[in-house]
């Protein structure tokens, strides 16, 4: 199946519903329900469309039992997402970017003039309409880090954050991946 | 009046302190943020609006268009914030405003709204907001003036000892009382052909060092970075100058005839068939300064555009009241929207650094372009940036 979430019509969405549930129930049969078991590809789902929010701190430590979680979630960001940007191709290793573009937006990370330890996190949309609510950057390790976006004015997004908070250090390095739904 | 004056905003859940004016760049809309954090206020869209010109007052006054402001108390609705914040950027202008904790001369207790033609109106709530106002003015024993829009002052309780009001119709009569002078307006335009085309001919030379690097040359700092001693003189403001941005259009079918030209908040969608764009800086300060503007196309056509002028560049010293002005052409036989994007620099005094970093700018890419804003942004200057999109053919 290919489009994305928010294209799909109602028998669309049963059918991923349905695809779940089988796929949940495979998941079931190979693997015990114990307290390290993977999250469900349907608790996830239901994690990344905000339906039902995993905590934090049991998303992290399933991100770091389970590797391969990592790039489960970055597909159904993608698929759910209404634009998305992928890695940035560094100078170097370490180098973080203050600058990403991706499909349908870019990003831009500027310092605060009014308070150093603050950044402003500037997002350009090709197009206001659908209009993402939630910015959400998946880094390479760790757990995904989201804020809440107000309504686009004349196309543009903004936010304050602090300079050293997970979300911007998120934003900043070159490896992790931005959502935006 | 002279001196530092604090800006206390009144509202119905107390007095909100004004504790910082911060010229942001140009690029962010203008938010009110409580206590320095990152919490924007729910005003800071109405803020927006009444900051950024053509629409807002405060751009128009101190010619530039974002500002973040901090307060030490939310101020969730309404617009009886309009007078005070007002007051703010003015003294904040003139260099007068009492930030953080800097001692104030004086404190202005304040509300009531401005319109566009900076007219006080009166607001609602008064007498509330001076009962929740009335114990923290009794106890901070500070020299008191109270503004209050004009006929509003029967609302006000026992005033603390020496606390004098002033009821205003006009913004004008405030800034009179406070010993601000209105706003300085430009004179005259004044094009500078032979130097943009001087500096052209530089630009377009060490532009082929630019290209062939793909990358802005890092900005160096000046050798010295002990200034001259100016202590003497009057200092050049950069914040009194002010950004315009005009559309030309045709006043027949054909951008070849004559045009007129019309003003237009940058960024705002406007109908098709823009010839070009003009846009001005003008020095509104007293004193003067040294300038650097520049408009360019975006586009891998200028590559190939031959005559069409899709680049423009004004550089050279700044005269109190003075107009610069740059002109670049839409490319006519581009069918799908165009980005013109604008920079200027302004400084005290010319800059071998920034016109070493500028010189390159017509082949620059628009990332590229971008980060030499902010390279200069980070050289302390002030810097701003306009991003107009026109529908080319009608």
């Amino acid at each position: 199946m290919t489009g994305r979430w928010n294209d799909l019509g109602p028998d669309d969405r049963a059918l991923v519903e349905a695809s779940f549930v089988a796929l949940e129930t495979t998941a079931l049969i190979g693997t015990e329900a114990s307290a390290g078991a993977m999250p469900s590809p349907s608790a996830l789902w239901a994690h990344v469309t905000g339906v039902a929010v995993t905590p934090r701190t049991e998303l992290a430590a399933a991100l770091l039992r389970h590797p391969d979680l990592r790039v489960t979630l970055a597909g159904m960001l993608a698929r759910v997402s209404i634009a998305s940007g992928p890695r940035v191709a560094a100078a170097a290793t370490g180098q973080r970017v203050r600058e990403r573009s991706g499909d349908g937006f870019r990003l831009r990370l500027l310092p605060a003039r009014g308070a150093p330890d603050q950044t402003w996190i500037m997002i350009a949309l090709d197009t206001p309409n659908p209009a993402p609510t939630r910015l959400t950057v998946l880094p390479p390790d760790g757990v995904p880090e989201t804020a809440s976006l107000e309504a686009p004015v004349d196309g543009g997004v903004q936010l304050l954050a602090e300079t050293d908070s997970a979300l911007v250090r998120a934003l900043s390095d070159p490896t992790a991946l931005v959502f935006l739904l | 009046m002279t001196g530092r004056i604090r800006v206390v905003i009144a509202t119905t859940e107390g007095p909100s302190t004004v504790l910082r004016v911060t010229a942001e760049d140009p690029a962010v809309r203008s938010v009110v943020c409580l206590g320095r954090t990152t919490t924007t206020l729910p005003i800071s869209r109405a803020y927006d609006a009444f900051v950024r010109a053509p629409t807002g007052v405060v751009e128009r006054a101190v010619g530039h268009p974002s500002f973040r402001v901090d307060v030490s108390a939310p101020i969730d609705d309404g617009d009886s914030w309009q007078l005070g914040l007002y007051l703010a950027h003015r003294l904040k202008a003139a260099g007068r405003l009492a930030e953080d904790d800097e001692p104030a001369d004086k404190t202005v207790w304040v509300t009531g709204a401005v319109d566009g033609d900076l007219a006080v109106h009166p607001v609602e709530r008064v007498s509330e907001k001076w009962r929740r106002s009335e114990g923290w003015l009794a106890e901070s024993g500070v020299d008191l003036l109270m503004v209050l829009p004009s006929g509003q002052a029967g609302a006000l309780g026992d005033l603390p000892g020496g606390a004098e009001v002033v009821e205003a119709g006009t913004v004008g009569a405030v800034l009179a009382r406070l010993g601000i002078e209105r706003s300085s307006t430009p004179r005259r335009a004044r094009r500078w052909p032979f130097l943009a085309a001087l500096v052209g001919i530089v630009g377009v030379a060490l532009g082929v060092f630019a290209w062939l690097n793909q990358q802005p040359s890092p900005i160096e700092r000046p050798a010295s970075s002990a200034p001259p001693p100016v202590a003497a003189l009057p200092i050049f403001d950069p914040a009194q100058v002010r950004l315009v941005t005009l559309e030309r259009r045709p006043v027949g079918g054909s951008c070849a005839g004559e045009q007129r030209t019309e003003l237009v908040e940058p960024g705002r969608e406007t109908p098709p068939g823009v010839c070009g764009l003009v846009v001005q800086a003008i020095n509104g300060d007293a004193t003067g300064g040294f300038v650097w503007l520049i408009a360019v196309v975006e586009g891998t056509f200028r590559e190939y555009s031959g005559n069409a002028k899709s680049f423009d560049i004004a550089v050279g010293s700044f005269a109190p009241g003075e107009t610069v002005e740059v002109r670049v052409a839409s490319p006519s036989w581009v069918r799908r929207p165009v980005v013109f994007r604008v920079l200027l620099v302004v400084s005290g005094g010319d800059r071998e650094d920034v016109s070493r970093a500028l010189a390159g700018a017509e082949t620059l890419s628009t990332n590229d372009f971008d980060r030499l804003a902010e390279q200069l942004i980070e050289l302390g200057l002030d810097v701003r940036t306009v991003r107009h999109r026109v529908q080319p053919r009608a």
